[in-house]
Order: C-alpha cells, then structure tokens, then sequence
C-alpha cells in the first residue's frame, strides 16, 4: 500500500475520526468490487467452501432439532467429542498466529513483519470458526453469551474462556482495521491488548482441562503451559501455510524479506516440535508411573485403541516427518516448509483430539473397581460432528478466499 | 547505487531516521507474477487489479511485471564505492545486504543493528 494514502496522525480521536482518509475506505469499497472480478476456479474454490459451511449449516440445524443426545457421539461419560477438540486446535492456533503477528508489530522484529498482517487476519478467521463449532456443542450458546454479562461466575474457567476470548476476537478485529487504517500506534496498543487476552485465554482454556480433579488424564499445570507452546508451533504452521497459498492464488513471487520470515518462522516451528517431543515425551513417561487412572489412558495411546492417532499422526506425521524434512531441507525450498506445515496441521489436529478425548476414557470411578465401568470407554464421532467440524474448515478457507481478494494479498504496509 | 535502510528492530509507528546518512524517497514497486506471458496474465484472478494499479507491464526474466502507480515512501542511503561501504559498516558495525522488495530504483536493503 503506498504512502500516497495520508496517515493519520491520532492525536485526538475525534479528530483523527474526522479526518480519516477517504481513500483507504475507497480502496476497500474498490477490493470488495474487486471480489467479483475472479476467475472461474476462484468461485469455485469460494462455491465449495460456502457449500461446506451451508451443509454444516443444516446438520447443525438438524443436532439442535434432533438433540444433541440423539446425533452426537458423545456420552454422560464422554461429553467433550470432536466438536470441542476442533474448538480447541482452531483457537489454540488462533493464539499461535497471534503471537507471530506481535514479534513483528508489537516486538518490532523486522523478520516478522512481512506476515504480519495475513496472520491478524487468520486469528480472527480462526477464533470465529472455533466458535462457531463449539455453538452447536453447547445447548444453549445465547444463555451463554446473556448470563456471560448479567450474572458473571468469576470462578469458573468457562467463564474466563468466554470472556477473554469475546476481548481477544474485539482487540484483533481493531488491530486488523488500524493496520488497513495506518493507525499504527493505536495498532500497536489493541495488538498488545489482544496478545495479553490471548495468552492468559489459552493459558485459562488449559485449566479447564488442568484443573479437573476427577480426570488424571488433565489434571495438573502441564496442559496450561503445553498449550501455549503448542499455540506456537500451529501459528507457524499455519501462516506458513496460508502464505504460501496465498501468493500461488496471486501468482506472485516471494521477495526476499517474505522469503526470510517464512525460514525464520519455519525454524522456530522446528525449535517448537523438539519442546513438544519433550512435552509428550514427559507426560507418557510420568504418566506411566502415576496413578491408575492416567497410566490406564497412557496405555490406551502407547498400545491400546489410541496408538494410530499417537504414533502415526501425533508423533510421525505431526513431529518427526516434518521436523526431519525442515533440516534436511535446511529451511530453504517454501514447498518443502509449506508440506512440513501441512503434516505438523494434521499432527496437531489429532493432537487435540487425543487429548480431549483420552482424557474422558477412563472412568471416574474405574479406581474404585465398580463393575460397571471396569473397562476403557469409547467414542466415536458421528457424522454430524465430522461436519460439523469440517464447516468450520470451510469457514475458514471461505475467509481465506475472500481475505486474499478483498485484502490485496495483505501486503505489509510498513517495511 | 540506492539501498533501502532500516534497522533489525523497528517499531510500525516508529518513522524516525534509521541513520543520519537515510533520506525519504518516493519509490515504485515492481509487481512481478509467476506467469510467463501477458496473454496468461489475463485468464488470472488478479488480472484486472494488477493491471490498473500499474504502468509498464511487460514480461521479464519467465515473468510477467508492472510498475505500481501507488508509490512507497522509503527511507534510503546512496552508496557509489566499495570504499563508502566499507565506512558505512565500519561506522554502524555488523550491517545486513540483502535483496530486498523490488523497486524501479533498487533491489538491495542494508539493515542496520
């Protein structure tokens, strides 16, 4: 975007309101004009995933009309499915993209400002998909939201989830809308603001899990602090992957600094598989040597009903592959880091559904050998979960699409 | 020869000099396409877009390229000796040369510590 466009000096909002250049809300009215200007394989692209999210759509409709009981895998005993694993892998990346934004704009890394914007945008894409998959999990999402403001429980971690995320989607849309502005110290305040709700929401989202007594499996500080590394490594993986998307959509060329951002975030997406190995490593390790309740679900992912998610998509497919492909290829070839990314975005999907899931398998009262529950539970996800789930993908390719049209691309305006 | 300045750690909002030496110019990006011919590069989405924001377009190096009319406003030093490099470096210590964003005016970058 060129300098032409006048910069706001803000001063005084109201001023600053007064005097907004006409011509960013011309160039945005000229992009979205712009957006019925693609070819056919873009409306294609752009058809199928508002198709995805219409099918969704109406399967969630369905859920809520047939009851949740009826149509969705989940139990008395398992009441967490997919629906909120997925939840969880779309905000937890949000969170990742988040905090690579902020080494740029808010750190002041020149190396990262070149993604800077793509990955504002993508955070806030990404927490409204994971909200609107955990919408049809929950019975009734607009009580929610009500008793969220009249009647607020300062002690329940759902409550804290709720809030600082509705702050985290508010500070990024602002970010967003004072980078396209050129308000960029204003950018900088809502970007800080948004990055503080972001860790202490992914942190509070871990103690959900963390701070469940009756479920071994989660309880204890590791997940709060696991998520957050975690975040780390799907925010790399993610914005490498729309980055290069993006610009095959453009047929542009990677300049050199992009190139540069997309190693270095490569690099530090390798350095966060070795934390994560690390992670994982030591939670099978002591998990093995507690309590029964936790060893019975570690089991259940070394050798039981969960060992393909563990080996093959959580450690081969989401560590080992990728991490092996980024060094040998010495983080050069963008194609090499775009596959690595694609590998480390399927790992972590199913990293998110093991933990959610595994973390239910064992019954509550297993240790106190009732007859009833002396086995491992099991779940499976129903169809209307899987598309349930598989909307809030298109939603998010819908955004994309749309982002790299209406956007330009999202250049970075400062250099 | 023009280089554009900078320093590894900026701030967005930050528009201060990056060294005494750094001037403000108006520069023209170079918007370059992976298609090879201008026939091509009209079937593309961007097409109409990438047309009208720019001038000169031609295709260049297995590519296709124009000129934007929207100009950057960058900071830059001049720099015409390897002599005058080698004091430009000795005074700010370990600087970076790289390829930076293509400019009609230039395409190299020095990033100041």
């Amino acid at each position: 975007m060129a300098n032409e466009t006048k910069r706001i000096k803000p001063a005084d909002a109201f001023g600053a309101v007064r005097t907004i250049d006409r011509r960013t809300f011309g160039q945005l009215i000229e992009s979205i004009s712009d957006l019925i200007s693609g070819t056919r394989f873009y409306y294609l692209l752009l058809g199928l995933g508002i198709l995805l999210i219409y099918i969704a759509a109406m399967f969630g409709v369905s859920a809520m009309s047939r009851g949740y009981r009826e149509v969705y895998g989940i139990s008395r005993e398992i009441p967490w499915g997919i629906l909120i694993s997925t939840y969880v892998f779309f905000v937890v990346t949000s969170t990742g993209l988040c905090i690579i934004s902020s080494l740029g704009h808010i750190f002041g890394v020149k190396q990262f400002l070149p993604v800077g914007n793509r990955a504002v945008y993508l955070a806030v894409v990404l927490i409204f998909a994971g909200f609107s998959v955990i919408f049809f999990d929950i019975e009734n999402p607009f009580r929610m939201a009500i008793y969220n403001i009249i009647s607020p429980n300062f002690t329940s971690n759902i409550w804290w989830m709720g809030t600082l995320y509705g702050a985290v989607m508010f500070f990024m849309w602002l970010e967003f809308i004072f980078l396209l502005l050129h308000w960029h110290r204003f950018a900088i305040i809502t970007g800080l603001a948004g990055l503080i709700a972001d860790i202490a929401a992914i942190s509070n989202l871990g103690a959900i899990f963390g701070m469940l007594h009756s479920k071994e499996y989660w309880f204890g500080p590791y997940i709060p602090i696991y998520f957050i590394a975690s975040a780390i490594m799907s925010g790399c993986a993610a914005i490498i992957i729309f980055t290069f998307l993006g610009y095959k959509i453009n047929n542009e060329q990677m300049d050199r600094p992009l190139e540069s951002a997309m190693q270095s975030i490569a690099k530090l997406a390798a350095l966060m598989i070795v934390v994560l190995f690390f992670f994982t490593a030591w939670n099978v390790l002591t998990g093995l040597v507690g309590g029964e309740g936790k060893r019975m679900a570690i089991l259940a992912m070394l050798k039981g009903p969960y060992a393909i998610n563990f080996y093959v998509f959580e450690i081969l497919i989401g560590m080992v592959i990728p991490f092996v492909m980024l060094l040998k290829n010495r983080f050069k070839d963008m194609r090499v880091l775009f596959t690595a990314s694609l590998l480390m975005i399927v790992g972590i999907f199913f990293m998110r559904y093991d933990l959610v899931v595994v973390g239910q398998i064992v019954p509550v009262l297993y240790e106190l050998d009732v007859k009833e529950y002396s086995g491992l539970l099991s779940y499976r996800p129903s169809i209307h979960e899987i598309m349930l789930c598989i909307g809030g993908l298109g939603i998010v390719a819908t955004a994309f699409l749309i982002g790299e049209k209406v956007f330009k691309g999202h250049k970075s305006y400062v250099h | 020869m023009k280089f554009l300045i900078s320093r590894k750690v900026q701030s967005i909002s930050n528009t201060e000099k990056p060294c005494e030496e750094a001037v403000k110019e108006e520069l023209t990006p170079l918007d370059y396409r992976t298609v090879e011919t201008l026939e091509e590069a009209k079937k593309k989405i961007w097409y109409k877009q990438w047309y009208e924001g720019g001038t000169n377009h031609r295709e260049e190096d297995g590519m296709v390229v124009c000129e934007r009319k929207e100009k950057e406003e960058r900071w830059v030093v001049e720099i015409n000796t390897l002599e005058e490099l080698i004091k430009f470096q000795e005074k700010y210590g370990d600087i970076i040369i790289r390829n930076t964003t293509p400019y009609k005016e230039t395409r190299k970058e020095i990033i100041l510590p």
